[in-house]
């Protein structure tokens, strides 16, 4: 198993590159450089060509391109990863200030869409053609159909402004930092996140179970005098979980995005945030920067993917 | 024994089949199928009856989407603005309508464009397999392994905002799946005697992927053209919302709920927001409804 | 078992004393099985009688789709929701009293105890029938410890390896921890009949259990099923469309064509003087060992019609070289014919003298 996750993470490195080599390419083509960013219009006046020239020369930039890209790779690998614009702030503490928040949210989401999607998904499977698996069929659609904002839009009519349940926004109220004393705040966020998700996970879980639930090994299960609620879930859906599993690691990407979205709407401190504010800025750095992470992120997923799909079917040979 | 409601559906239907009513088999299965369309079929009729309404939007709204009028900011639904105005008097409803015609074209556009380049590449370089094939798989992969919207906006903060930039991102940022979608199944269906038999008459490669087996596809593709415009549709609302997306000079149905990001008009100004929330969702769920059904009708496992 | 998994002295005496050999354990009386699916009404099964009898086998011969594996799952209650069993009934003959199997409910606490414990049933291919996560231990160990509430996993996995070592599969403290897809074809098979057999059925029904193997673990496979039968005095009930695995194994016979027992006879009945023509058509049909390659075969001419679509009056009557115009008219009722052979057929004594 080890040595899978070893070669599965060797496996990632030449497309980590090629994402880097584009990623600078990216920094590197937009106009203006560290010098400009460092220097104020106004002074800028000031400033002789030469001495704009000579910074240049002591910060590198007049080296040739590839020269700048393995220095900035040398960098990022030790952890710099460069300066935001805006702020002078560097990239890797708005990480550390930003990602805590979205890791938690993107979690609490994945967590509850997978748990919920599943449970609804199998029991619409078992009650086929039930008024309940209508009703449940209708609300995936729904939840397909929505946009997340709208979704996240109406729950704050409802659960801020006309029930007052929740609070409207932030990750926290000061003085309340308690994980169990912050969880107002995350629920709304949460569940809007993980809406289309669940919606996702359901339709899937359903599909999947009716299809297990109709194999050979099922009547067999039967034919041993097993109780129903075991042949349902020992035999039904343990089987059942593995294209699920296989969708959810599908799905993480548009988790990740729509976290982008959510975290606005309900002003949740977290990456989401600092990246739309930056695209707002051409606050490059930072935007590549998250680019860059979020593939990493996807990239790591998968490869969990990959390991949960191995453990859960002992077919899956991990090569 | 007790004779439950499945049992008494059973009495009937062997009522039947004894008197001979039951076994006009091909009528039925039309018909069947059919009925089990309602769903496809109301989605295509609300798909129509939206689709027209922004077409001739001229016909439904006096009033231009961009018209400003400061003196009827924020009026709520009345008998001259059917959905009131927004914050800077423009109309809503005739924002809605020819809001529609552009989020409508991005959507239908980005799919299309993208069906075309993904399925172009995923047939011939599936056909062909090789170097082309695991080159563009690469770079399939490679854009597949950013969350896309993310992706998107890192092309939106390089390029800029406008309406062409946008189309022009989705199809960058979606053709992947598609090329990916056709290459499996050109993968498979190559493997098919017939494809063999044509090889053998010496057929050559661009007429045996695009002739003879790009058609056998063609159902999964269909669908996936309905599926992924509402995608595109609600990643532009998404964007503009957000005010990353088309610019709100002009109106797609994402910009113009885009002020209600603000709490204040989210509370007091429902009209901003509400109605064309509705009128989008419903219009997604149509496209899903029509795709759904679509797929149902083009898979031969399902039975009658 | 005692703790090697072996069987005991006492069990064994068991077997012997329970009941006598060739006694009737399961009894089926015009049994009637209709399928309501796809809006339509399919009369699968249409008035099928038959015994089960101990160590004894019992034969269900036919071609696809003629209802003799929906026979087998009939009698498990295995069916599908959408079936139903319209008339006729399945008695067990239990150590306690008959028991009426067509009125249990369909996968309620007596059809379940009778499951697995009393009666127990194979398919056609392992590689599906076994889960594909689970190991093989742990399914057999889940067939033991259905039955016996106080069981636990070491004593059951001790009894599974017994089981596998019993059914002929080499090294069973390893193998009992592997997955399905780890066994070859016929390994699969004796794990699969290891674990119907794990708790001393008094009935196997094997619904072809060779079709998926190949030719030569065929052979080991029923040579395991004689095993039972004539060791522990198992009924057998043996579902199959190989006219040559019947001459092989069967005790009784029991012709089936769309839906009903065409002809029922002992072996010798049936091989040496069949009744009726598709009995004979079927009989003409095989290739003989050692009559060469220019030997005549004859194919039966025609189609099985569609089950929901049917002919008026005997179903074979379409395809059948015996013929008469009453054929068309109605469904034969059974002739008995001496000792257990019965024929459905208005002509069977053309049948029988025409050879």
């Amino acid at each position: 198993m080890l040595a899978y996750i070893a070669r599965k993470i060797l496996h990632l490195i030449p497309m980590l590159l090629v994402i880097s080599f584009l990623i600078y390419l990216g920094i590197d083509l937009m106009p203006g450089d560290a010098v400009d960013f460092m220097i104020s219009p106004d002074e800028l006046a000031t400033v002789s060509p030469q001495q704009l020239a000579t910074m240049r020369a002591n910060l590198g930039l007049d080296k040739p391109f590839m020269l700048r890209y393995l220095i900035w790779l040398e960098s990022l690998v030790k952890g710099d990863f460069g300066y935001s614009i805006q702020s002078g702030v560097p990239v890797s503490e708005l990480f550390e200030k930003t990602l805590p928040a979205t890791l938690e949210l993107s979690f609490a989401a994945l967590l509850l869409s997978t748990v919920l999607g599943s449970i609804l998904g199998v029991v619409s499977a078992l009650r086929r053609g039930s008024i309940t698996d209508n009703v449940l069929s209708v609300a995936g659609m729904l939840g397909i159909a929505i946009p997340q904002f709208l979704f996240g839009l109406i729950c704050i009519i409802i659960f801020v402004f006309k029930l007052g349940w929740l609070p409207a926004g932030g990750r926290m109220t000061p003085g309340h930092e308690a994980f169990f004393q912050r969880l107002d705040h995350l629920i709304l966020p949460a569940c809007v996140l993980g809406l289309s998700m669940t919606a996702g996970v359901m339709r899937y879980a359903r599909a999947s179970m009716l299809d297990s639930m109709n194999r050979d090994f099922v009547k067999t299960a039967r034919s041993k005098g097993l109780p129903e609620w075991r042949v349902n879930l020992l035999h039904g859906f343990r089987v059942a979980c593995t294209p699920v599993a296989v969708l959810i690691g599908f799905r993480l990407p548009m988790l990740i995005g729509g976290a982008v979205v959510v975290e606005q709407i309900f002003q949740w401190p977290g990456i989401g945030v600092m990246f739309l504010s930056a695209v707002r800025t051409q606050n490059t750095p930072v935007v590549m920067m998250v680019g860059f992470f979020s593939v990493l992120l996807v990239l790591v997923a998968s490869i969990i993917v990959d390991i949960v799909t191995a453990m859960l079917d002992p077919r899956v040979k991990l090569q | 024994m007790k004779k439950d409601k499945l049992g008494r559906k059973m009495d009937r239907l062997l009522e039947r089949e004894l008197a001979g009513e039951l076994g006009h088999s091909n009528r039925n299965r039309a018909l069947r199928k059919f009925g089990a369309n309602k769903l496809a079929f109301a989605g295509g009729l609300v798909f129509a009856v939206i689709l027209l309404l922004c077409i001739f939007a001229p016909l439904f709204t006096q009033f231009s989407s961009t018209n400003v009028d400061l003196r009827n900011r924020l009026s709520p639904p009345g008998s001259v603005h059917i959905m009131g105005t927004d914050q800077i008097g423009r109309d809503i409803w005739s924002r809605m309508l020819y809001g529609g015609r552009i989020s409508i074209l991005i959507g239908l556009g980005s799919a299309l464009g993208a069906t075309l380049i993904g399925v172009s590449l995923g047939t011939w370089a599936g056909y062909r397999g090789g170097f082309l094939d695991a080159t563009i798989m690469k770079l399939s992969e490679l854009l597949m392994s950013f969350p896309q919207i993310i992706l998107v906006l890192i092309l939106v903060s390089i390029a800029g905002q406008s309406l062409w930039n946008i189309i022009f991102i989705f199809v960058l940022t979606g053709w992947p799946s598609m090329y990916r979608m056709t290459r499996s199944q050109m993968l498979s269906i190559r493997e098919e005697d017939f494809v063999q038999a044509l090889r053998a008459f010496g057929v050559s490669d661009v007429l045996i992927a695009f002739k003879h087996i790009l058609p056998n596809a063609i159902g999964p593709i269909f669908v996936n053209i309905t599926l992924s415009t509402a995608t595109f549709i609600l990643q532009e609302s998404a964007l503009s919302f957000l005010g990353l997306g088309v610019p709100s000079n002009v109106s797609t149905w994402g910009n113009i709920l885009s002020p209600a990001q603000n709490l204040t008009i989210l509370r007091e100004n429902w009209w901003i927001w509400l109605p064309v929330g509705l009128a989008l969702s419903i219009f997604v769920l149509a496209i899903n409804f029509i795709g759904d059904g679509l797929r149902d009708a083009a898979d031969p496992s399902q039975m009658g | 078992m005692d703790r090697q998994g072996k069987t005991t002295q006492m069990e064994q005496g068991a077997y012997m004393n329970e009941t006598g050999l060739g006694d009737t354990i399961i009894s089926v009386k015009d049994l009637h099985v209709y399928f309501y699916t796809n809006q339509r009404c399919n009369r699968v099964i249409n008035g099928v009688s038959f015994d089960i009898k101990r160590g004894k086998t019992l034969c269900i011969v036919g071609e696809s789709g003629c209802g003799k594996s929906v026979t087998a799952n009939a009698i498990m209650r295995l069916l599908s929701e959408l079936s139903r069993i319209e008339k006729g009934s399945i008695t067990y003959r239990s150590l306690e009293g008959d028991i009426r199997i067509d009125q249990l409910e369909r996968n309620g606490p007596q059809m379940r105890k009778l499951r697995g414990k009393e009666m127990a049933i194979i398919f056609q291919d392992p590689m599906t029938a076994l889960n594909p996560v689970y190991s093989i231990g742990f399914q057999i160990n889940e067939m033991l410890q259905a039955h016996d509430k106080g069981l636990r996993k070491r004593a059951a996995t001790a009894r599974s390896i017994g089981l596998l070592k019993d059914m002929g599969i080499p090294l069973p403290e390893q193998r009992v921890h592997e997955y399905p897809h780890q066994f070859s074809g016929g390994m699969r098979q004796r794990g699969m009949i290891a674990m119907a057999m794990a708790n001393a059925p008094r009935v196997l029904i094997a619904d072809e259990p060779t079709t998926a193997l190949d030719v030569s673990i065929q052979a080991q496979i029923f040579e395991l099923i004689e095993q039972l039968k004539t060791e522990r005095h198992t009924a057998i009930m043996l579902i199959t469309h190989d006219m040559g695995v019947v001459a092989e194994l069967a005790d009784e016979v029991a012709v089936m064509y769309m839906g009903n027992i065409v002809e029922f006879g002992t072996i010798k009945d049936v091989l040496e003087s069949p009744a009726h023509p598709y009995t004979k058509a079927l009989l003409k049909s095989i290739p003989i060992l050692g009559r060469g390659k220019n030997q005549k075969l004859d194919p039966i001419r025609g189609n099985t019609p569609d089950s929901l679509m049917r002919p008026a009056g005997c179903q074979f009557c379409p395809r059948c070289d015996y013929a008469k115009p009453e054929c068309e008219k109605s469904l034969p009722g059974e002739t008995a014919l001496g000792g257990v052979h019965r024929v459905m057929c208005y002509n069977y004594a053309d049948v029988a003298n025409h050879e």
